[in-house]
Order: C-alpha cells, then sequence, then structure tokens
C-alpha cells in the first residue's frame, strides 16, 4: 500500500479537502483494492470518488479521491474487492455515477423518484421445488420495517437476498447546511438505540475541525459511561431476545427486565433511557455528582448479579446451546472479505474494535478489551456479547469509583473551513464512520453517515446459506442490525 | 431444573404495580412540558431554540405542540423568565391531535378516556396499541416492546 497516494489522519482528524490525493482512475482502484483497510465511506465531491478506509494495521485513517470520469462509469472494485459492494449501489443510486461489472447493482434506499421500495429483481432459483419465501417489509412483531427474500427448498435456504429502505428519513441531506440547533437531535435519531456512540462520533468530528477545543477528562469519562451503558442495554436485551426466539423463557424474561434497569441507569443522569442530549459538544449534557455516582454503581453491580443469574441458565442449557452451535456460520474469510465490522467480525475471530484499533475519549486510556470468538456462528454471536458485557461493566465501575474531577471543557467553536473531517466510533454494533466535508464559511457541504450495519447486512445474508429457514429469527437476532441506522 | 428454580427465587417478583401506584420515575426525567403565561413580548428565544418547530410564539403567548416536541429541554434552559418547565409528568398522550397541542391557556393535563362511548362499552377492558413503524429512529419501537417485559406486563391489560 502506497502512504503518498492517501491523507492520513488521525481519529478523529481533519485536513484541508484540497490535501486529499486526486489519483488516475487506475491508480486509485489499484490502491483500494490492495489496500490493507476496511472501507469506510465511499461518495462524491466536488467532481471527485472520495474513499475513506479504516486501518487495519493502525490506528490511522486513510483518505483517497480520483476526479469522477466525464462519461460517470468506471470499473467497479466489488469483484475484485467485496467490501465496496454496498458502497458502491449507494454511489450509484446516490450519484447515478455506474460501477461497471458490479455483479449487483441494485437500490439500496430506494430514494429514485420512481422507485418502490422492495419493487426489484430478485435473485431466484428455479426448479419443481423451489419455493420462495417473502418476509417483511412489516414484521410479526414492533420491529422497523425490512424484506427478507429466500430461495428455499424445503426448509433449506440457498440464498438470502435482503431489500432495505423503508426506514429511509433523509439524514444525510438535514444535515447539510449545518451544524445548526437541528443537528445533534437529528444525530441522535440516526440509529436510536445508538444515540450516544452517534452522538460522540459526530462531536468529534466537530473537535476534528476546531484545534483550539479541549474536552475535560470529566466529560470523557461521562462520556464514556454513557457508551458502555448503552452497549450493556443491547447487548441484555439481545441476549434476551436469542433465548426467547429459542422459547428459553427464563433468560428471556429476566433480560427484559434487567435491560430496563439497565437504561433507567441511563436515566439517573440525563433524564431518558436512551441517553438523548447526555453526550454533547460541550462535553457532557449532564453533571454526575458523588453521590449519583454511588448510587448508579450500586444499582449496576446488582443488575450485573441479576445478569449473570440468566445468562448462566442460557449458556448451560443443552437445548438452548444445541440451537446456537453451528448455526448462521460466517466463515472469518467472508467475514474478513465482506469489511464485516463490530460484534459480526469479533464473532468471526476478527479482532477489530475502533475502541482499541483506534481509540478516542477516555478509550485513549483505558478501554473494554476486544472479545472475539472464532466460529461465526450465533453461539460465537452470543459469546462475544456476553464478553463484552463482563468487560463493560468493570470499565463502568473503575470509571465511576475513580472520576476525574470537574472541570471546563472548552467545546469546539469554529470548524475549519474546505475542509475534511473523518470521525470513527464504535457503536455497540461496530463501526461508525461519519465525514465531512465543509465549505468556505465552515458549513457541512457534505455529510456522510455510515452505520455498522451497512457493512453487516450482506453478513446475515451470508449466514442463512445453507442454514433452515426456522432459524432466521435467532441468526438475524444474532446479529440485529439497524434498519434505520443504514437507511439514513 | 433445580438451577432454573433458584434463578426464579432470585430474580423475584418484578411486575409493577401501576396503575395502582405511579411509576418511580428519575429524578431528571423529562416530562411534559409545563407552560405558563409569557408577556415578554419581545422575546421568542423558546421558539427560535426549538430543534423541530414545536413551539409557536404569537399574540395570545407560547403555544407548545406535544406532537413535535422531543423533550430536549432547550427551551427550558434557554427561557430567563422560567416560563416554560418540562415536569416529571409521563402522561402526555392524547385521542386527538389538536389535543398535543398545550399553551398557558390549556387545562391542567388529565388522564384523558376513551371519548366514544360505544367503543368504550364494548372494549373498555381491552387495551389495544397500534405502533407504526415507518420512518423512526427504532427508539419507541424498543421501548414499545418493553411493555412486554415482566416489570411493565402490558399483557395484564387485555
Amino acid at each position: 500500500m502506497n502512504m503518498e497516494k492517501f491523507l492520513i489522519l488521525k481519529n478523529p482528524g481533519a485536513a484541508p479537502f484540497s490535501a486529499v490525493p486526486s489519483l488516475a482512475m487506475d491508480d486509485f482502484r489499484a490502491e483500494l483494492i490492495a489496500c490493507k483497510g476496511t472501507a469506510a465511506a465511499f461518495f462524491e465531491h466536488a467532481g471527485r470518488l472520495v474513499a475513506i478506509l479504516s486501518s487495519n494495521t493502525d490506528d490511522k485513517i486513510f483518505v483517497t479521491s480520483t476526479p469522477v470520469p466525464e462519461d460517470r462509469r468506471y470499473t467497479a472494485l466489488t469483484p475484485d474487492r467485496p467490501m465496496f459492494h454496498w458502497f458502491e449501489r449507494e454511489l450509484h443510486e446516490q450519484t447515478g455515477i455506474v460501477p461497471e461489472g458490479h455483479p449487483w447493482l441494485k437500490p439500496i434506499r430506494f430514494t429514485a423518484e420512481d422507485a418502490k421500495p422492495g419493487v426489484t429483481d430478485y435473485f431466484t432459483m428455479q426448479g419443481c421445488a423451489a419455493h420462495e419465501v417473502a418476509v417483511g417489509p412489516v414484521h410479526a412483531g414492533v420491529i422497523e420495517p425490512g424484506h427478507f427474500r429466500f430461495q428455499c427448498m424445503g426448509e433449506d435456504v440457498y440464498s438470502l437476498e435482503i431489500s432495505l429502505g423503508y426506514q429511509h428519513r433523509g439524514i444525510e441531506k438535514m444535515l447539510t447546511g449545518g451544524p445548526d440547533n437541528r443537528t445533534l437531535p437529528v444525530v441522535e435519531a440516526i440509529a436510536g438505540d445508538s444515540s450516544t456512540a452517534y452522538a460522540g462520533t459526530y462531536c468529534r468530528l466537530l473537535e476534528a475541525l476546531d484545534s483550539d477545543c479541549r474536552i475535560s477528562d470529566r466529560a470523557e469519562a461521562i462520556r464514556a459511561i454513557a457508551w458502555e451503558l448503552e452497549r450493556i442495554a443491547n447487548h441484555i436485551g439481545d441476549l434476551g431476545a436469542l433465548a426467547g426466539d429459542v422459547a428459553y423463557l427464563p433468560t428471556a424474561s429476566y433480560c427484559g427486565r434487567i435491560r430496563g434497569d439497565v437504561l433507567n441507569t441511563t436515566a439517573m443522569i440525563c433524564g431518558n433511557r436512551f441517553g438523548r442530549g447526555l453526550v454533547t459538544p460541550e462535553g457532557a449534557g449532564y453533571t454526575l455528582d458523588d453521590a449519583r455516582a454511588a448510587e448508579m454503581l450500586k444499582k449496576l453491580k446488582q443488575t450485573e448479579k441479576d445478569l449473570n443469574s440468566a445468562l448462566d441458565l442460557l449458556f448451560d442449557s443443552p437445548s438452548v446451546l444445541d440451537r446456537f452451535e453451528n448455526t448462521g456460520t460466517v466463515s472469518r474469510e467472508t467475514a474478513t472479505d465482506l469489511g464485516l465490522v463490530g460484534m459480526a467480525a469479533r464473532a468471526c475471530g476478527i479482532p477489530c474494535d475502533t475502541r482499541n484499533t483506534h481509540p478516542y475519549g477516555w478509550y485513549k486510556k483505558s478501554a473494554p478489551a476486544t472479545v472475539t470468538f472464532p466460529d461465526g456462528d450465533v453461539a460465537a454471536r452470543a459469546a462475544v456479547r456476553r464478553g463484552e458485557l463482563a468487560e463493560s461493566y468493570q470499565f463502568i465501575y473503575r470509571l465511576l469509583e475513580n472520576l476525574p474531577p470537574e472541570s471546563a471543557s472548552t467545546a469546539p467553536q469554529k470548524r475549519m473551513a474546505d475542509a475534511i473531517a473523518v470521525s470513527l466510533g464504535e457503536g455497540w454494533r461496530g463501526m461508525i464512520c461519519m465525514a465531512a466535508v465543509t465549505d468556505n464559511a465552515g458549513n457541512f457541504a457534505r455529510f456522510k453517515s455510515v452505520d455498522p450495519s451497512f457493512h453487516n447486512w450482506q453478513g446475515l445474508a451470508m449466514a442463512l446459506r445453507g442454514e433452515q429457514i426456522s432459524n432466521f429469527p435467532i441468526c438475524n437476532k444474532s446479529f440485529n442490525l439497524s434498519y434505520c441506522g443504514h437507511d439514513l | 431444573m433445580l438451577k432454573i428454580l433458584k434463578a426464579r427465587l432470585l430474580q423475584g417478583h418484578r411486575t409493577g404495580s401501576f396503575p395502582d401506584t405511579a411509576p418511580t420515575l428519575p429524578d431528571r426525567f423529562a416530562g411534559l412540558p409545563e407552560v405558563q403565561s409569557c408577556t415578554e413580548k419581545d422575546c421568542a428565544a423558546c421558539a427560535e431554540i426549538c430543534p423541530t418547530g414545536a413551539i409557536l410564539k404569537g399574540e395570545s403567548g407560547v403555544v407548545l405542540d406535544m406532537g413535535k416536541c422531543i423533550f430536549c429541554r432547550k427551551c427550558e434552559n434557554a427561557c430567563s423568565a422560567g416560563k416554560i418547565k418540562l415536569t416529571g409528568n409521563h402522561d402526555t398522550a392524547s385521542f386527538t391531535r389538536e389535543g398535543l397541542v398545550r399553551a398557558a391557556s390549556s387545562p391542567a393535563y388529565e388522564y384523558e378516556l376513551q371519548p366514544n362511548d360505544v367503543i368504550k362499552s364494548l372494549c373498555g377492558t381491552s387495551l389495544k396499541i397500534r405502533q407504526i413503524s415507518a420512518g423512526g429512529c427504532a427508539a419507541c419501537e424498543l421501548d414499545f416492546n418493553v411493555l412486554n417485559t415482566l416489570a411493565w406486563d402490558m399483557g395484564r391489560f387485555g
């Protein structure tokens, strides 16, 4: 990989947009195909195709670009480097640029004028015993809409195709021209179960654009507590849901309640269970006095005790393990090829965790350890969650017991003009990437938000191949990807 | 089997006694904003700061549309006269869209019962909620599903 062909940024980082190398198309393609990184963002701006990668070997972010060809066509990257699959489909949908030779150039959000979500060609199988099962967009439960098209022979799934876009709200357009007083609430709503992680990633984008700002240690500690509480709540919910889907009701019921207790702990700081308003550009939106911190510590320790009782039952039950093990397996090779991120990748043995690979905020001082399991099945994805729960609890206890003293932060006030800024954050699902290009007034001329689910939906599709269709619920829940985070 | 029973004893009975008793909410809970009459003719700080345009400041004072409010507290923090305050009141539902609009002159919030007598007589002891998941952030869906968990146990209400 030729480092001169990339602008190298820290996480978060910003630099003049003019510093992004503009390579010839052949060079651009060659560098991206050979790169030792994970695709983080890919978009058109100011006549250039911009590619952002997160390094797989160190803590850097790489940015490069190529001029958009006159005829707005280029040879697709996906056949040689499958991790660009979804990114090239998005590019085509957003700009009309054609990645020639893309194996599956279909809409991902159905945002074109005449597009109807879900109405498109699907991969189909022919044969007298072959049948097609369509699930969604309206699902059997209060969950987000999305469409799943299975090609089956009897119970066996040969192919799953996932078609999304039902939750498209126009987030990137809403954020263009900002920041204004709407920006933070919109960012918090990109994926409502990851509000604090998104808010943090966005705040660091602003911090990268103003080199004079400094967030106090106290605020960074509160932010990190918010992020880990968010992770804990979601993992508890997921393990309970997995238990429910294999009809193991004790753990399903207990986790349902315990997750609520953790959410209420977040609400102790900021008044709402999803941490809205807790992570702000000024640092933290609420203070955490010693008495409150002590009360939170006490409550959290109790929830961990209750949780371990519930989880021991689950992981000791042979009938549960029989359902989880060797189900929905994604190989490490497939995960690497597809550029899966976060928990789904860690459950295939890949040690990617932005808190440790590209540390930021309090994680620069200390972070929960990266938890991996090698098998790539539902059991591994459940085990990663269990391991991360233990790590996150300990991390929060250490912080609550040793909060740094109160001190003032200097919030970001101004923004570098004509700059590109990139911020990576580890949401509970995996790597969030936010990139912005500012105009000559320092406002967002282009805003790109990439959810971990953007990388991982294809992983779920692969997990179902050769699997029984009755295992779809646990496969889906073991990934638990975001529809709205993907659809923007 | 014994481990399961042991765990059941440890976990205990957790279903809350709502509606017989009010739920215990955190002290910083951001609930229904209370609007007092505002005589600051030249100030519209609340309306200007509101990210969703939920607040209108007009001749008759401040009008707050709960259909748009996201309980972010920016109005409360912006008002130097303390005329808008988020209370701990979690009851914010209405059977009509108009019922979501609050002003200083709005009646004190009262829990609404089904206004249609026919529906009330036929279905008065059965709770039905339809949630439409289209273009949100999924947080409502998550907390809605919490209603089925044992602390809330929505199934009790038919």
